[in-house]
């Protein structure tokens, strides 16, 4: 059963919108870690699962006695419960599905989880409405320092933090931005912000909500590359270049609707110098 | 990126070489798997030619065989690198130094040609060791050398960084 608390909530911040809510519906940063001294998920025993869970718990749950946050172990909790979970973005469908002990610590105001032997050992996230990149940063770089002081974990001179999948290897970051562009949705222009992101080696995909209808006007915004460059880059690169550059378009596109105007002469590209 | 395969030049090839032939020139090849299987590279070795065992071929005058790679496992937690090559999942941070050889390619293609982390460390952590911070310089230049088809240089390099790594 979840708590009271987290039911009450129903995720109400999600109607608060933030900055530059009318595009940036919301976004969200997450981190990889693993413990040092244990192997990854797919090598682990029940007992270094169970093991690994309770190490982290009793630091997870040491904020938690302060009320602000909720350890879930995820046998315990009900699949209408689990849905609501994976509804809110507090826990993925991945760790849903998977088998063994593991568990998720929730904030109480439902924008920060930490999930418990998913891929990784742990998946640090943060996620609020509109644009907040930077406050988000600060915030999961906080909640990880105060987990580093207690936890050793699995870090690399060479690679940085090592996860499960190489592709997370390094920072172990993954930084999303969701946005709604029905304009270049409707003039066949995001097809350019998918190729100029792929350029910059970012991934953007539509959304189909899970249980929600399927608006295909919103699209996640996300970095591929880990490694060889810093967390403060990467949230840069989408706070200076690539989320203003998307508005921007975006709203062009809006005023050339209204307007009838064809979008012939519009470029898009994330490059410094361009535009 | 969709490039055919150079054998058959109908599939996109998945399979990407870099050898060296006898005369000593660098040679390119880019295959479908289908391909590769015909020339006996299992689809397990794609992408884990990478410059050490390149050099290697070139300085002991060798073939580079997939079956070396296919060979690796980790010490610790017994995870051979076909299993990693068939799951994508690692077993335990020490395959990280295991597969090395046939993993630094794949995390370069991965990040954009990146294999040094830039970023935050664990406070515990001290900085890198002199050493460490030597071998990361020289990998650069290795990989530089080669680019520039300047083998003998590679070689004189890649010897550094081995008197290095065991002392
Ligand atoms: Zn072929
Ligand atoms: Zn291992």
């Amino acid at each position: 059963m979840i708590t009271d608390k987290l039911a009450k909530n129903s995720g109400q911040w999600l109607a608060t919108p933030g900055p530059m809510s009318e595009i940036v519906i919301s976004s969200r940063i997450r981190l990889a870690r693993n413990v040092s001294g244990y192997p990854f998920l797919s090598r682990a025993s029940d007992d270094q699962r169970r093991e690994l869970a309770e190490r982290l718990r009793i630091h997870l749950d040491s904020r938690a006695t302060k009320g602000q946050w909720e350890y879930l172990d995820l046998d315990q909790v009900d699949d209408l419960d689990r849905q609501m979970l994976v509804e809110r973005h507090l826990i993925s469908r991945q760790l849903v599905e998977s088998k063994g002990t593991r568990g998720v610590a929730i904030s109480v105001d439902e924008t920060t989880s930490v999930m418990v032997n998913e891929e990784d050992h742990l998946r640090i996230q943060v996620l609020r409405t509109g644009m907040q990149l930077d406050d988000i940063w600060n915030q999961i770089n906080g909640i990880d320092d105060r987990l580093e002081d207690n936890i050793e974990y699995a870090f690399h001179a060479r690679y940085g933090y090592l996860t499960a999948c190489p592709t997370n290897v390094g920072t172990g970051i993954r930084v999303s931005v969701m946005l709604h562009l029905p304009a270049l949705k409707l003039t066949g222009e995001i097809e350019r912000v998918f190729r100029a992101a792929k350029d910059m080696h970012l991934a953007v995909r539509g959304l189909y909500g899970e249980g929600t209808e399927a608006t295909g006007d919103l699209f996640q915004i996300s970095n591929q590359v880990t490694l060889g460059r810093g967390e403060q880059d990467i949230v840069n690169d989408f706070k200076a270049l690539v989320i203003p550059r998307i508005i921007d378009y975006e709203n062009l596109a809006r005023q050339c609707l209204i307007k009838e105007r064809p979008l012939g002469w519009m470029t898009v590209s994330f490059a410094p110098t361009a535009f | 990126m969709h490039l055919p395969c150079n054998a058959c030049k109908k599939q996109p090839a998945t399979v990407h070489m870099t050898d060296i032939t006898p005369q000593g020139e660098k040679r390119e090849r880019h295959l479908c798997e289908t391909c590769a299987q015909k020339e006996g590279i299992t689809p397990n070795a794609q992408g884990a030619v990478n410059l050490n065992q390149m050099l290697t071929a070139f300085i002991g005058g060798g073939k580079v065989t997939a079956q070396q790679i296919a060979d690796l496992r980790c010490p610790k937690c017994k995870l051979s690198f076909v299993e990693f090559r068939n799951n994508g999942l690692l077993g335990c941070p020490c395959d990280y130094d295991a597969f090395e050889k046939a993993l630094v390619s794949l995390i370069e293609r991965a990040h954009h040609g990146a294999s040094q982390h830039v970023g935050k460390t664990p406070r515990k952590i001290d900085r890198p060791r002199p050493a460490e911070s030597d071998l990361i310089r020289l990998r650069r230049d290795l990989v530089k050398a080669v680019d520039n088809e300047q083998y003998e240089e590679a070689a004189r390099i890649r010897d550094r960084i081995q008197k290095i790594e065991t002392p």
